[in-house]
């Protein structure tokens, strides 16, 4: 049983950086701070505090560790061969990264960052256990991400029960009620009295979220419904910044008329890491500049410099970029290419802000003028541009969208939050009534609840001995669910069973995506065409456990398909 | 402005957008770059909906069809014609049109169908090698189909482009479900690169597995016709430097290069291949070279009459080798007589009973005359070849093989005439023929494919009122010839055939245990797990 005063964490997960909060209950309800986290600078000299850390991983030559922050974020540009970044892009995959004779996969860069999580917030715990940690993931992030995430959190010392996972949207939504609810009624921004549609449109550092949420608020108890997810767009604050940086790299080659072919692959990252790195710095002076004086200062006027010392060759070179030029060098995220691109490994040169906005309306078959407001969140939400488009694409007037206040720390705050909740739930498990799988209520101490009902944001297919891969658990499914296949399938061979299962909207999209490929032997041999019956459940973090049950009359033969099972990519099935 | 600069601004003039980003695949940048990369999305191109459901109508709509080859035409004809529509809207449409194929996966156990989809997808592969070899790429390391996997590796000797078959080779050699089209492609190619590859996989080849012995037969066919000189002189070295070649594939490697001895090399008309060839090309103006090899090498005449029953014009063909034998009779042993009695009976020549009938004194001479006459249309005697097939006691097992080869397609009922033959035998055969006529029906099967052939063998255990089932449960030694010959003939495709006769003896109380396990163990361990059927 959690204890009532638990030692609540939320940590958002980021592709550039991780924000920690801890849960707090005062008099008032309950919120969450961030947690300042002490970390060597830039130089490697000094310590600071900073309320988020960069998600890079660093190695130093001939040690055995690892470090993260703000000093490995520096070693990108000038090591960029012994830094790891950007991997959260990469979570449910088997991509592997290597420094020296250490290996990496996406989910141990994550275990390696939630482990200095974990120890800075015992920290502030004074040394004392963390009780609960709710992760903030994308809200398209798959079954396979999530499951990565979860791995990594136990990797990184945390419990199994211990952890929770939240969607990325619904966290920054509950920061933002949960501070309006600390209002007077009248002051509040938006009066969730009456259901309200938002879609959440959270634009972060690697990642793009598109959330269509129904939001009602009656007295104490607040519901979010999921309507629409958009599927995972790999479109986020970097792909800006290097949009930039490449813009830069050509006009410096022409400008010093140096031959590109000429430049080693180690050269040429070492040049893109310095470059991305400026244009990022870049971006974030252009938010501050505008925040201080609004639009006072012409786009050409605004402008950042700075001087890389031995750039290349051995020379030093000032650079430097004006908002106007960022924003032509970026301007293509902000539209729909005009031709429909069909060759996918040129999908990420055309990614836009505009597609998974469109096309999750389109895919749940919602009305853009149902929508009430949009809200922006995510640390490129601050970025000017992007509100703007946003509204040009929703059709929306400018009092319709709202900006989380802190949208660097909204995650992290509503996962703490959130992980709140639960844990005043479990008592009203056992004190009042149990919770329905239909309506997961998580009620507060103090009577307040959240109803969220997350969907799925595309369907799990399996494959098939003959035909299209075949829906199991179709796009939009309300979770948590549980059900049963019964004598659809059967056995097609006497030795075991391959299960490939797929994502996408259905056997026929082009989009579809290889999930998770796993087979499992029979012992003893069963008979071509025995009756195989599936047994699926995801609970209410999008977890996905599959059985298949085989049974030939004589003995039921189960196999269960969970992280602790998992679980190979076919090419490894030969081992 | 210096000589220098000139050419700096010419490159930088057509690398105008020269990207930072060296792997556009691998963004945004991640510091060090992934060794290994997982793929998870299933295609490349992003097809229309109506695109692919054209195609899946159209595999549906031939699912039930009976195939010939004029219905092999029709389904390239239209296939090309589908594919065509999706390429108007810039889709190239390799992968749709194989993932559509899945709805006919019970069919593509056929290998002509598989040969016809794969020139299906040559077609579009010639018309686009960028985009061929870029989606020939991600279908061999991200997709887990192997009918379709088959077809698109058969499909890239197209390419021909090493990149592609060393991936091939990386990617399939081992496989044992697809690597015979591996092989396949790697050979056709006639790639010299390849060579190394191909010779790799055959050095490794186990006689146990019947795509082993498929491979075999496929490199002591065509290696040479595709690898000519060079390639037999690779076999060679191959043979005298490798160490762990397997004892099955240094008697394939052995079939290569027969004509070779010592260093009498010729370039021109000196091994099997060329002489088809010449052969094919027309005897008359050649007659110097296919007599010249006749008098050489035991091997050289070997060539020769093997060489000239691929005449287009086989009644010249018949007298110039009759001529032949009689100026050469003299110096000739026995072995060539048979070989010249069963070419000319394949050339359609009476003569080969005459040979037959005038050389008696040869012992074994008998079958290559029952031969000959069937060849010739002469039924009377099939009886007599299929009953000394299993037998033995006129000729050997290496003639028989090579006077069935040559009878069995112009003698319709000579399979079953064997068949027969075979049950009525194995029913009063001891121990010790059981096991022989076994391994005899069993190499048959192999080689023919022929589905009442194998059904044969489970009647066998299936009967248990039967007196021969009666005998097989008393003596481990049939039990044994009985699971291994079960063991050696089940494969994906042929395993619905033999899984209920595997059960029945893995768990029959009459057989003795280790026999249980090893049926228990073919049926485990022999064929991969599958994904599940609807």
């Amino acid at each position: 049983m959690t204890r009532e005063k638990g030692n609540i964490i939320g940590i958002d997960l980021g592709t550039t950086n991780t924000v920690i909060a801890k849960g707090q209950k005062h008099i008032y309800g309950f919120g969450a701070t961030t947690i300042e986290i002490p970390q060597r600078d830039e130089t490697g000299n000094n310590v600071v505090f900073s309320k988020g850390f960069s998600s890079v991983l660093y190695k130093r030559k001939g040690e055995k560790i690892v470090e993260s922050g703000l000093f490995a974020k520096a070693q990108k540009i000038n090591q960029p061969l012994r830094t790891i970044y950007n991997t959260k892009r990469y979570m449910g995959l088997e991509h592997t990264w290597k420094i020296d004779d250490m290996e990496f996969k996406a989910r141990d860069v994550a275990a390696e960052i939630l482990r200095v999580c974990k120890l800075q917030s015992e920290k502030t715990f004074a040394n004392r256990q963390i009780d609960g940690v709710t992760i903030s993931v994308p809200a398209s992030f798959t079954n396979d991400q999530i499951r990565d995430t979860k791995i990594a959190a136990q990797k990184a010392g945390f419990k199994e029960e211990q952890i929770k996972i939240v969607t990325e949207p619904t966290a920054a939504l509950i920061s933002y009620i949960n501070e309006l609810s600390l209002q007077d009624e009248s002051d509040r921004e938006i009066d969730f009295s009456s259901a309200k549609r938002i879609l959440v449109f959270d634009i972060g550092g690697g990642t793009c979220d598109v959330c269509i949420v129904d939001v009602e608020q009656n007295g104490i108890n607040i519901s979010l419904k999921e309507k629409g997810v958009g599927r995972y767009e790999e479109l986020g604050g970097v792909d800006f910044d290097e949009r930039a940086a490449e813009f830069l790299f050509n006009k410096y080659l022409n400008e010093n008329l140096i031959n590109p072919e000429i430049l080693s692959m180690e050269e040429r990252a070492v040049i893109e890491n310095k470059l991305v790195a400026f244009c990022e710095r870049a971006k974030e002076k252009f938010s501050r500049d505008i925040e201080l004086f609004g639009d006072i200062i012409n786009d050409e006027k605004l402008k950042y410099e700075y001087i890389f010392e031995n750039f290349y060759d051995e020379k030093d070179e000032k650079f430097s970029i004006t908002k106007k030029e960022f924003d032509i060098a970026t301007s293509s995220l902000y539209f729909r290419p005009k031709v429909k691109i069909k060759d996918s490994t040129q999908i990420s040169r055309y990614k836009n802000i505009e597609e998974p906005i469109i096309k999750t309306l389109k895919d749940y078959n919602i009305d853009v003028n149902s929508i009430d407001y949009v809200f922006l969140t995510g640390g490129m939400s601050q970025y000017k541009n992007i509100k703007e488009r946003v509204l040009e694409i929703m059709k929306l007037n400018e009092n319709k969208i709202i900006i989380a206040p802190n949208p660097m720390d909204a995650c992290a705050i509503g996962a703490a939050i959130y992980h709140y909740y639960s844990i005043d739930i479990d008592k009203v498990k056992v004190n009042e009534k149990p919770i329905t799988d239909s309506e997961p209520t998580e009620r507060n101490q103090d009577g307040t609840s959240i109803i969220d009902n997350p969907i799925t944001s595309e369907a799990i297919m399996i494959d098939l001995v003959k035909g299209l891969p075949k829906v199991v658990i179709p796009k939009g499914t309300q979770v948590p669910c549980e059900g049963e296949i019964i004598g659809e399938f059967r056995t097609a061979s006497p030795s075991g069973i391959k299960i490939n299962l797929y994502a996408g909207d259905n056997e026929l999209d082009s989009k579809m995506r290889i999930q998770r490929a796993w087979r499992g032997s029979f012992d003893p041999a069963v008979k071509i065409g025995t009756p195989a019956d599936i047994y699926y459940k995801i609970d209410k973090f999008k977890d996905l456990t599959f059985k298949i049950v085989v049974n030939d009359g004589l003995c039921d033969q189960e196999f269960e398909l969970s992280s602790e099972t998992d679980i190979k990519f076919d090419n490894d099935e030969e081992d | 402005m210096s000589i220098m600069e000139d050419k700096i601004k010419e490159a930088l003039a057509t690398s105008n957008n020269f990207r930072l980003f060296a792997n556009e695949e691998i963004s945004p940048s991640t510091g060090v770059l992934p060794t290994n990369e997982s793929e998870n999305r299933l295609f490349i191109w992003q097809f229309d909906v109506t695109d692919i459901r054209s195609l899946v109508s159209y595999f549906n709509e031939i699912s039930d069809a009976e195939f010939n080859n004029s219905k092999f035409r029709k389904i390239k004809e239209d296939l090309k014609s589908i594919g065509k529509d999706i390429e108007k809207n810039n889709v190239y449409p390799v992968e749709a049109i194989l993932y559509a194929s899945k709805l006919i996966n019970n069919r593509l156990t056929d290998l002509s169908l598989r040969v016809c989809l794969s020139e299906v997808i040559e077609y579009f592969l010639v018309r686009n090698e960028v985009r061929g070899e870029k989606v020939i790429r991600h279908i061999c390391k991200n997709w887990t189909w192997s009918n379709q996997q088959k077809i698109s590796i058969l499909a890239a000797k197209a390419l021909n482009n090493m990149d592609i078959l060393s991936l091939i080779y990386n990617e399939f050699h081992d496989r044992n479900e697809v690597k015979l089209e591996c092989f396949t492609t790697l050979l056709m190619s006639g790639n010299e690169e390849a060579l190394d590859m191909i010779l790799n996989m055959v050095c490794n080849l186990n006689s146990d597995y019947e795509v082993d012995v498929q491979i075999g037969n496929l490199f002591a066919n065509k290696f040479e016709e595709k690898f000519l000189i060079k390639g037999v002189k690779s076999v060679q070295d191959v043979k005298n430097s490798r160490p762990g070649i397997t004892r099955f594939g240094r008697r394939v490697l052995d079939r290569i290069g027969i004509e070779l001895s010592g260093t009498d090399i010729k370039p021109e008309g000196s091994n099997l291949s060329e002489l088809i060839q010449i052969a094919r090309r027309g005897i008359k103006n050649n007659e110097d070279c296919f007599s010249k090899n006749f008098i050489g090498t035991k091997n050289k005449r070997k060539s020769v009459l093997l060489a000239l029953r691929y005449s287009n014009d086989k009644d010249y063909a018949s007298k110039f080798l009759y001529e032949l034998y009689n100026k050469n009779k003299t110096k000739i042993d026995s072995d060539d007589i048979k070989d010249t009695a069963l070419s000319l009976a394949l050339l359609g020549s009476d003569k080969s009973i005459e040979i037959c009938r005038t050389n008696k004194n040869i012992t074994d001479i008998k079958p290559y005359e029952w031969g000959a006459r069937i060849i010739l249309g002469d039924d009377s005697v099939s009886d007599f070849l299929a009953k000394d097939y299993f037998e033995e006691k006129i000729g050997n097992i290496s003639d028989y093989k090579k006077i069935v080869r040559g009878c069995i397609n112009r003698n319709k009922g000579l399979t079953g005439k064997i068949e027969r033959k075979f049950k009525e035998l194995i029913v009063q055969a001891n121990e010790s023929d059981f096991c022989k006529y076994l391994k005899i029906i069993k190499n048959f099967i192999r080689e023919y494919n022929n589905i009442a052939s194998r059904q044969i063998i489970l009647d066998m255990i299936n009967d248990k009122e039967s007196s021969l089932y009666k005998r097989i449960i008393k003596s481990s030694l049939m039990q044994n010839a009985i699971i291994n010959t079960l063991g050696d003939l089940v494969n994906e495709d042929t395993i619905k055939l033999y899984q209920n006769t595997l059960f029945l003896i893995a768990k029959n109380p009459d057989f003795n245990i280790k026999i249980k396990t090893k049926a228990n163990s073919i049926l485990k361990d022999y064929i991969p797990p599958s994904e599940l059927e609807a």
